[in-house]
């Protein structure tokens, strides 16, 4: 998924809330995602999204608009979206 | 079923997580534009959800413990188990699937007495079929696979209620006696479709800072995430 994600463009990015940099460090380095962790500091970006629990994914479109959001992840529905804010190239 | 302003039906919700299964039962009742009751039984969760309109109310038995949360949409009476039928008959839902369609393959299976149409599609890892017989929805089970760990869900439902009997509080919560609220984070007051995302900096393990706003021309996303 992540790197279907990274052929089409989309570039994600993972905001941690709470953990200690080296958790999230290792984590990464394990799992060998696409995704670039990020810590904010506090809940502030968190806040600033709406977001009380996780996980929560935003897919925004070029433009920096919302183009989906949900709490959790449902594939499905995502997809539908994905088509349509980043075409398969 | 679009043609009916409210429905009452009793599905069997079934659960499996690998050998494990939890079975449940929801009753259920719709009305339009956006009331919903269900009632949970089993697995030692019996609940009680109500939409009002304006707020969606929980309610546990075992516990007596109850919160109000914000109502936003009627999409999230898919998870609480009413499944797709509550998706279908507030006529959400079931256009985010249409593109699966053309690829789904249809086969006949055989139902009690009913002769179904069984709808099988797959999107990634997760493979979802849908039984109708005639222009009801019988069953829907959605698989899938995370991390070798076979997820199933399995919707069973029973008759379909087109003019149902309902009591006139059946869309108004009124805490029962001896029962308590309870503090909630769980409803979030998530950014508006279409609504420009704010733009913020955090630090990557290396120690740089990135902005959102470095990202802009690309689609992007973002996910919130702990590991704990």
């Amino acid at each position: 998924m992540h790197q279907e994600l990274a052929k089409r463009g989309v570039e994600m990015l993972a905001v941690d809330f709470g953990d200690k940099a080296e958790t999230i460090a290792a984590y990464f380095k394990k799992e060998r995602f696409e995704m670039t962790p990020l810590q904010q500091e506090g809940d502030e970006v968190s806040r600033a999204f709406g977001v009380q629990t996780y996980p929560t994914n935003y897919l925004l479109d070029a433009s920096g608009k919302v183009a989906w959001r949900m709490v959790g992840f449902d594939e499905a529905a995502f997809r539908a979206v994905l088509d349509k804010v980043a075409p398969e190239r | 079923m679009s043609e009916a302003s409210a429905v009452a039906f009793e599905c069997e919700v079934r659960l499996k997580i690998g050998e494990l299964e939890v079975p449940q039962t929801a009753k259920t009742r719709l009305r339009r534009p956006n009331l919903a009751r269900l009632e949970l039984s089993g697995a030692g969760q019996d609940a009680l959800i109500v939409l009002d309109g304006t707020s969606t109310w929980h309610y546990a038995k075992a516990s007596k413990e109850y919160f109000q949360s914000k109502q936003r949409s009627t999409t999230k009476l898919e998870q609480y188990g009413a499944g797709p039928a509550a998706s279908l008959f507030f006529e959400k839902g079931a256009r985010s699937l249409l593109p699966y369609l053309s690829d789904a393959t249809v086969t006949t299976e055989r139902l009690g007495d009913e002769e179904c149409s069984v709808v099988t599609w797959k999107v990634g890892a997760e493979v979802t079929s849908l039984w109708i017989h005639g222009d009801r929805l019988r069953r829907y089970r959605t698989t899938r696979s995370i991390a070798q760990q076979k997820f199933e869900q399995t919707f069973k439902y029973g008759k379909f209620d087109l003019a149902p009997t309902l009591a006139d509080d059946s869309f108004t919560f009124t805490p029962p006696k001896g029962a308590h609220p309870i503090e909630q984070g769980g409803d979030d007051e998530l950014l508006a479709l279409g609504a420009p995302a704010p733009d913020f900096s955090a630090t990557a393990p290396d120690g740089k800072v990135r902005k959102l706003s470095e990202s802009s021309g690309r689609p992007v996303l973002l996910t919130f995430w702990f590991y704990g």
